[in-house]
């Protein structure tokens, strides 16, 4: 049986971080990431009557992102060096567990208003207005290797932080 | 997690976000797929972090994103949108929905009360909002209903043209009604409000679109304000919609309105008192009217499916089921022979004689490649027919690895009748492909296929029309395969699957002698 439109949009919701964070993995800019989970979106939308169930619209989504997001890698031209196909074919099928996701994106918002000062203004630039890593050292005044640094160490913190929220809220990581 | 754990977590961590930064060196990009292969681990941390870097993304951009975004769609239907969407496993945005009736309204009241599903809600909400306010493609589904004012030019106003006048036999027009107009001919522009009237013979009329509506005499018909639909007035059409952009064709009738989904059918409104359609294709969507004085809810819409005939009357009578008859249209019905395609009569694993890849990349090859009838893969797709078509399925080479994308150029000769001379006449092309068939050479001239969408790729037939550079005799077909290559791996496998048919055009029936 087809999928309904309201299904599609549910799981659009559910999966819309894997699928960015799955996207940006293919086309190397986040930018262009979004743009691909928009088209796919769409087009999951339009032909949520050619799906054949909901079980199989997670995989087509993955499936899809991974052609589209080629594709605008060739129309972008971009040369960033990409994982083996059988990587990204493993990354599509071994897809991680959902069912907290949304917890998990209200875990992480509260622990990034936690953020102050400069590791938040580079976070900020970095996934907010999508700057390079050099262009961060530049208006931060920092070596790019302290830019580098400081993101990893932020994403553990967040980590770390999400993980404590969400055990005290009885979910886990 | 053990220390060990720990330490591969990290370390996938770190590479990961040097990947997404575009800043991994050669050997750092090895060191990652080797722990990506090597270590179950590896893959999983690698999933959490890619969650955690689309989390960032969807957090920091977010507001700006759809702050900017929600000025972009209607707000009424964006509000009704997000009343029927309430996603039954994540309680934010029921809460929102509460709040929406307030008397702020929500571009005031959303930063206060956004939250993680609201913006994931919003994002596809906006969406839809687009998908559904008529940016698609679709055929239009609504139920008929009566022509406004608006849908018609003012008298003598011409406007652009809708559709062409692609093919006459024998035609004679009754005269043309507006003073100084000339009787179409073949290649005849044809405008918003232009009738005809076929007096004898039969006529081709192609709309903008590309949908084809073939005419028998006597008949009238009138061109529509609309690059894809047409009113019949009287008489008998066959449509056929062999194209992406034809879907959706109309046919107006006095009883129904007739719109094709992807289709061949016939259309008989010889006299007033009803009118029949006949899907001989496909499949079809008729929709009748409401009588007078009812609500538009009630129009009659019924999906007609090949083999289906049915029979209007008058408006809200609903339609009646009558035999299917091929027969009474068989003056309008061009004549389709299947040719071999692919792996033709084969079995899985057999090598094709008529099928060579002769060049790769621009470079001939100085022994053809053989190709080879798949069975596994591909047919997980789609299923081979061994009486029309099969998949072709290979392995590049390693050398054919490394290229972001790998051009096949792979040979066939086709055997044609004397019929492809006919004018008209010409070659209808199915195809599937993985990844994609750029172009065809037909004798040494190569033309650009329609680009496919590449979530369509290799999963259902595209369709193509070829009615230029054939010959009667044999004839030199070439395609253009590309395979897309990955950086820095292996590719996948790569394939391609033709059926075709000659079409030649139509014919008056015997004894005919206008």
């Amino acid at each position: 049986m087809a999928v309904q439109s309201d299904i599609v949009v549910k799981v659009l919701m559910q999966h819309r971080a894997e699928l960015i964070g799955y996207a940006w993995l293919v086309v190397g800019d986040p930018d262009v990431a979004e743009d691909v989970f928009q088209d796919v979106s769409v087009v999951a939308i339009r032909k949520c009557d050619e799906i054949e169930d909901a079980e199989h619209l997670v995989g087509w989504l993955y499936q899809a992102i991974r052609l589209q997001g080629l594709k605008a890698r060739r129309a972008e031209s971009r040369k960033h060096q990409l994982l083996s196909s059988d990587i990204l074919e493993q990354l599509a099928i071994d897809r991680p567990d959902v069912d907290q996701s949304a917890d998990q994106l209200t875990a992480l918002r509260e622990c990034v208003n936690r953020l102050q000062g400069v590791t938040r203004n580079i976070l900020e630039m970095r996934y907010g207005q999508n700057q390079k890593p050099a262009a961060i050292a530049q208006a931060t005044g920092k070596k790019i290797q302290t830019i580098y640094k400081t993101i990893t160490r932020a994403h553990s913190a967040l980590r770390d932080c999400m993980r404590d929220r969400l055990s005290k809220d009885g979910g886990s990581s | 997690m053990s220390d060990g754990q720990d330490a591969v977590f990290d370390r996938i961590a770190e590479l990961t976000e040097l990947y997404l930064l575009d800043a991994l060196d050669a050997d750092q990009h090895a060191e990652l797929e080797t722990l990506l292969r090597e270590d179950p681990q590896a893959l999983a941390a690698m999933q959490t972090c890619l969650r955690q870097a689309g989390m960032m993304r969807v957090v920091f951009s977010e507001q700006q994103q759809f702050a900017s975004r929600i000025g972009e769609v209607d707000r009424d239907a964006y509000l009704k949108l997000l009343q029927t969407l309430k996603p039954d496993h994540e309680p934010e945005p029921v809460r929102l929905v509460g709040q929406l009736s307030t008397a702020r309204p929500i571009w005031q009241q959303w930063p206060v009360v956004f939250t993680s599903a609201v913006a994931a809600l919003l994002a596809i909400a906006v969406t839809l909002i687009i998908v559904l306010s008529g940016s698609s493609n679709a055929p239009n589904t609504r139920p008929p209903v009566a022509d406004t004012p608006t849908d018609r030019h003012e008298p003598g106003r011409v406007g652009t043209a809708v559709a062409t006048l692609t093919a006459t036999h024998n035609a004679v027009w009754a005269s043309p009604q507006a003073e100084g107009a000339s009787a179409p001919v073949s290649g005849s522009p044809l405008h918003p409000n232009q009738t005809l009237t076929l007096t004898a013979g039969f006529a081709e009329i192609t709309t903008n679109d590309g949908a084809v509506a073939i005419l028998e005499s006597p008949a009238t018909v009138e061109l529509l304000d609309h690059n894809n639909a047409i009113r019949l007035h009287t008489g008998k059409l066959v449509g056929i919609c062999e194209t992406e952009s034809s879907k959706g064709f109309t046919v107006r009738t006095p009883h129904l309105d007739i719109t094709d989904l992807g289709t061949r059918f016939g259309v008989d409104a010889s006299t007033t008192d009803a009118t029949e359609v006949h899907v001989f294709e496909g499949e079809v969507q008729a929709a009748q009217p409401p009588r007078e004085g009812d609500d538009a809810d009630d129009a009659i819409v019924q999906r007609l499916t090949q083999g289906d005939a049915i029979r209007a009357t008058s408006a809200g009578q609903g339609f009646a089921a009558v035999d299917h008859d091929t027969d009474r249209f068989a003056a309008l019905l061009p004549t389709t022979t299947p040719l071999p395609g692919t792996g033709f009569g084969l079995a899985v694993g057999d090598t094709d004689p008529n099928w060579q890849i002769v060049a790769i990349d621009g470079r001939k090859l100085d022994t053809p490649r053989p190709l080879t009838v798949g069975g596994q893969g591909h047919t997980r797709t789609h299923r081979n027919d061994p009486a029309s078509s099969q998949w072709f399925s290979w392995l590049p080479s390693a050398a054919e690895q490394n290229q972001a994308e790998c051009i096949y150029l792979v040979r066939t000769t086709l055997d044609l009748p004397q019929a492809i001379a006919t004018p008209g006449a010409h070659l209808a092309l199915q195809y599937m492909a993985d990844n994609e068939l750029r172009a065809v050479h037909i004798n040494g001239t190569r033309i650009a296929l329609p680009e496919v969408d590449v979530t369509d790729m290799f999963t259902k037939f595209h369709r193509a029309t070829i009615d230029r550079h054939l010959k009667p005799g044999p004839n030199t077909i070439e395609f253009e395969l590309v395979n897309l290559m990955l950086n820095g791996g292996k590719s996948g496998e790569a394939g391609f699957r033709v059926a075709w048919e000659l079409v030649t055009p139509t014919t008056p029936p015997p004894g005919d002698t206008r």
